[in-house]
């Protein structure tokens, strides 16, 4: 036999044909190996048991305590907001609201939600439409009326436990289109979008503690008289050590985009936004309270209603 | 504020952006060769264990791989939760990419055929030389293109990093949106993603080009 240097630099003899230890693995078809059956069964029971502990880990799980830093750092209002040449809609739906509070319907929902029944203008004595009075409710015709919210924002908005829409601004727009003969439904925006979904039609109005901003009024949208008097506040965990605005030179703060909040420290409070470490945006404030209760952020800044009822709700 | 502005500052999430994706292709692209050769593997618990895996990270969406990676511990077991967002987002995205790119390097080394490895032995090279001197230029030759495919969806999938609040170009891009009641940024945003993706295009057309030594 000759031997050959081959390509493979190693020195082997020609016929050496070793071509049998290469299995290649040609399965009998339609069979499949009993193993296999029963080891899909144990992942199975392995998984369900996984899903298990996550379900008891939610539940048993004990929260950070929050704290709000009593210092009100800025003051806005809340209304509702309605496409540009919308003002019929508004004014209806300002007439029925003003009919809601005569009856008192308006104090009884308030009373439901006892974080924000305070701030309400409308219980306060302010007059709650432009033209109160002089709008026939019973003319207001047969329509569905959608409303825009923030399936994420309570006590205004949000999944209840039965998982249908709840919260103080659901309950108020339904019994205002009550009052109409409307039809209720219900959309929820993505709120960085929403005045954009709401010239899409995608809804009638913008419905769900939302700041009244100046740059809204100028871009023509019809805004509805001011419902609920409101200020940014800074919500920390309750051992951080944060007594007041000043101490979060250097400190990561969370906002969720698209809120007064954000606009406040691009605008007014520029200075202090310039002073943190880091000012992180979240796409939803549930989530920028999660942040904070896992220690990736120092801070949020966040609605005070928004903010109470989401610490009263963790007591 | 004006255009220029603009695209400074979404230029400035262009590096957190650029972060997910050389970071994700660097862990992503070794990763995925492990994954095929478990899959591979002849040892049928591991091969089945590896295919239901790679299922697994295939068949739900990266959104919600980037949220359980991100709140899953702190969720679960009380765990703080990453200040630098970047671990938790390559992690995630490392994990579920290589899921794709395993079965494509499963598809390429699949697709070689057996008389290659038989002429191979003939000419008497051990498994390891056939694998990596003869089989893998094949292979990285043929998968190329599909991987080029999945280097594209990555660029664009980087915008999902938002969703644990990562302030990448996108965020950027929606937070200038927002205050200024603009589409023009989501414009400027599709324009960088364009641009990045016609560079990715170049280089993987230049390796494409590197490894056309012969033709088949």
């Amino acid at each position: 036999m000759q031997v050959y240097k081959t390509a493979g630099k190693s020195k082997k003899t020609l016929y050496n044909f070793n071509v049998i230890k290469y299995n290649y693995n040609i399965k009998k078809t339609g069979e499949i190996p009993k193993g296999v059956i029963r080891m899909k069964k144990i992942i199975a029971i392995m998984l369900a048991l996984l899903m298990l502990l996550a379900f008891a880990g939610c539940g048993k799980k004990e929260k950070a305590k929050l704290k709000i830093i009593n210092e009100e750092l800025g003051a806005e209002q809340y209304g509702i907001a309605f496409r540009s040449g919308d003002e019929e809609t508004c004014n209806y739906i300002e007439a029925a609201v003003a009919e809601l509070v005569r009856s008192g319907k308006y104090k009884e929902i308030a009373d439901k939600y006892p974080d924000i029944v305070n701030s309400l203008l409308f219980l306060n004595g302010t007059d709650v439409a432009k033209d109160d009075g002089a709008l026939d409710l019973s003319k207001a015709g047969s329509r569905t009326f959608i409303q825009g919210i923030d399936p994420e924002y309570p006590p205004f908005s949000y999944v209840g436990d039965d998982g249908e829409y709840a919260g103080f601004d659901v309950e108020i727009c339904k019994a205002a289109c009550d009052l109409l003969g409307w039809e209720h439904k219900i959309f929820g925006v993505n709120w960085d979008q929403k005045l954009i979904q709401l010239d899409a039609k995608e809804c009638d109005c913008v419905w769900a503690g939302m700041t009244i901003l100046d740059t809204m009024k100028e871009a023509g949208y019809v805004i509805s008289a001011p419902y609920f008097d409101n200020t940014q506040v800074v919500v920390v965990k309750d051992d951080s050590g944060i007594k007041s605005s000043k101490d979060l030179k250097g400190k990561v703060v969370a906002v969720q985009l698209g809120t007064s909040g954000e606009a406040l420290l691009n605008g007014d409070l520029k200075d202090l936004k310039d002073s943190f470490k880091e000012l992180v945006t979240c796409d939803s404030f549930l989530k920028c309270f999660t942040e904070l209760e896992g220690g990736a952020v120092d801070a949020v800044f966040v609605d005070y209603p928004v903010a109470k009822s989401y610490i009263a709700d963790k007591k | 504020m004006t255009l220029t502005t603009m695209i400074q500052k979404m230029s400035e999430g262009l590096g957190n952006t650029c972060a997910i994706f050389f970071y994700t292709l660097l862990f992503a692209l070794p990763l995925g060769v492990v994954f095929a050769l478990l899959r591979m593997s002849k040892n049928i618990v591991i091969s089945k264990l590896t295919q239901l895996i790679v299922s697994v990270l295939r068949g739900t969406p990266l959104m919600l791989q980037l949220l359980a990676v991100t709140y899953g511990p702190y969720y679960l077991f009380g765990m703080s939760i990453s200040r630098n967002k970047l671990i938790p987002v390559v992690i995630a995205f490392s994990i579920n990419y290589a899921a794709y790119f395993s079965e494509i390097y499963r598809g390429g080394i699949e697709s070689i055929s057996v008389g290659q490895y038989e002429a191979a032995a003939i000419l008497g090279y051990s498994k390891a030389q056939t694998f990596i001197k003869i089989i893998l230029p094949q292979v990285i030759r043929r998968i190329l293109p599909s991987v080029t495919n999945e280097i594209v969806t990555l660029v664009k999938d980087t915008s999902i990093a938002f969703t644990v609040s990562y302030q990448e170009m996108f965020t950027i891009g929606k937070q200038i949106a927002n205050s200024q009641t603009s589409f023009m940024p989501f414009v400027v945003a599709g324009v960088f993603y364009y641009i990045f993706n016609a560079l990715v295009g170049f280089v993987m057309g230049r390796a494409e080009k590197a490894m056309s030594y012969y033709k088949q």
